[in-house]
């Protein structure tokens, strides 16, 4: 019988013990004790490490910080650029929405003949409500023609050059519009006044008037055409004194941003000033 | 030269007006940097042209405002005789001059718009207008006093340089 060497005895223990560390770490017996061991390696690893990094900033930052201030340039320019174009692009888009808005308006609407015109520019006074367009005779533009966007009547023209217009807003003290009353079914007369505030005057007291009744153009007088809106009523002032009851309105169109209008080219207002009769003297 | 820088500084100070300025709104009054500028200008002891600015704007605004083109040409002189006359007497205090021009052009031109829309038939409550509109004009037309008071003085220093004495 061959007797084995010491030798194979050691391999034969040192497999054993492997084997056996194996299956203790397989089952996690070794758990703790892998952890208590390598802990302190990973600490003293963690601080190595950030000392070296640390060092490493120390050696390299005065090149990066060049070079990095360069980049923030760029960044910084390239950020300035995207932000105008940003701007622009907002700008650009609020025109387009704009010009749509008065698009659908002049598609709803194929009987009349419309001009565009943006708002360049009010009245020097502040007494006077008017408003300057960058369109005139040369565009077609006639004195007296209906000035409307799409949320409603704005006003007429009321004097007109080659290349711009002066409109006066239904706003103006000096503006006066026949309106009709769409849920009192009545006729009412509009007038502004030096605050830009919008009163209806003229209406009959047996009239019940609600808040919130819409007021459209009547047409009457031939000025303004029929049914555009012109606002909202708001209050009602009403005195049992008076002959006429009268009401506050919220105008349809915020005067105060108007950016672009709406010129009735084939509507023309028509002189009735003739067939009104004078007292004989 | 003078005069067409005149009614160029005139021409850009209206397109300001009616283009930026006219949309500042305190209460419903605005400010009238057309004005203020015109006796500013006036009221500077070197300027030969003042006469020229007062009918300048008084042409330009006439043109552009819905107020008759007479009155505020007469307007606009007034107020730069007011001030030419002021600059000559209370010289030594040209901010209490320009307050006090401000104020009488504020008013003026204040008259002549209610004078225009009682004629034209406007009613309107005289107490409404002036604590609406005039009172906010004025308190608006001194705040922008200041700034284009002393942006004039340069203006002038650039316009009419003094010079050397031999």
């Amino acid at each position: 019988m061959k007797i084995r060497s010491p030798r194979n005895w050691q391999t034969g223990l040192l497999l054993l013990v492997a084997i056996g560390l194996l299956l203790l770490a397989a089952s996690g017996y070794l758990g703790s004790v892998v952890k208590t061991t390598l802990d302190p390696l990973v600490g003293v690893q963690r601080w190595l490490s950030s000392r070296y990094l640390a060092v490493y900033d120390f050696v390299t930052v005065p090149r990066d910080v060049a070079s990095l201030r360069q980049r923030n340039i760029e960044l910084e320019n390239q950020a300035s650029q995207l932000q105008a174009q940003v701007v622009q692009l907002q700008q650009q888009l609020r025109e387009a929405q704009l010009l749509y808005a008065l698009l659908d308006f002049a598609r709803e609407r194929p009987e009349n003949e419309y001009i565009a015109a943006a708002v360049v520019g009010r009245d020097p006074s502040p007494f006077l409500h008017y408003v300057i367009i960058d369109h005139g005779s040369d565009d077609g533009i006639r004195h007296g023609m209906p000035v409307v966007t799409d949320q409603g009547l704005v006003g007429r023209i009321d004097a007109v050059t080659a290349g711009a217009a002066r409109v006066q807003l239904i706003s103006d003290s000096n503006s006066a519009v026949n309106v009709h009353l769409k849920n009192s079914q009545t006729d009412a007369l509009l007038s502004g006044s030096i605050t830009g505030d919008l009163t209806l005057e003229m209406i009959p007291q047996d009239i019940i008037l609600q808040q919130g009744d819409l007021v459209l153009s009547s047409g009457l007088g031939a000025n303004y055409p029929a049914d555009v809106m012109v606002g909202q009523l708001i209050s009602v002032r009403k005195k049992e004194t008076d002959l006429f009851q009268t009401a506050s309105v919220q105008p349809a169109v915020d005067f105060t941003s108007l950016r672009a209008v709406l010129v009735i080219a084939n509507f023309r207002p028509v002189d009735i000033a003739p067939l009104i009769p004078t007292p004989a003297p | 030269m003078d005069k067409l820088l005149a009614i160029l500084s005139v021409f850009i100070l209206l397109m300001l007006q009616i283009g930026i300025f006219s949309n500042l709104r305190l209460l419903h009054g605005t400010p009238d940097v057309v004005l203020v500028a015109v006796i500013a200008w006036a009221l500077n002891e070197r300027v030969k042209t003042s006469w020229i600015w007062g009918i300048a704007a008084g042409v330009m605004v006439g043109f552009v405002s819905a107020l008759p083109f007479g009155a505020v040409l007469a307007g606009y002189i007034a107020i730069t005789g007011f001030a030419r006359y002021l600059q000559k007497r209370v010289w030594q205090t040209p901010l209490l001059a320009m307050f006090i021009s401000i104020l009488f052009g504020t008013l003026l031109m204040a008259g002549i718009a209610i004078v225009d829309l009682t004629f034209g038939g406007a009613a309107f409550e005289v107490q409404n207008a002036f604590s609406q509109i005039i009172l906010p004009t004025i308190l608006l037309n001194l705040m922008i006093s200041l700034p284009i008071h002393f942006l004039f003085i340069d203006f002038a220093d650039w316009a009419y340089p003094l010079k050397d004495e031999a």
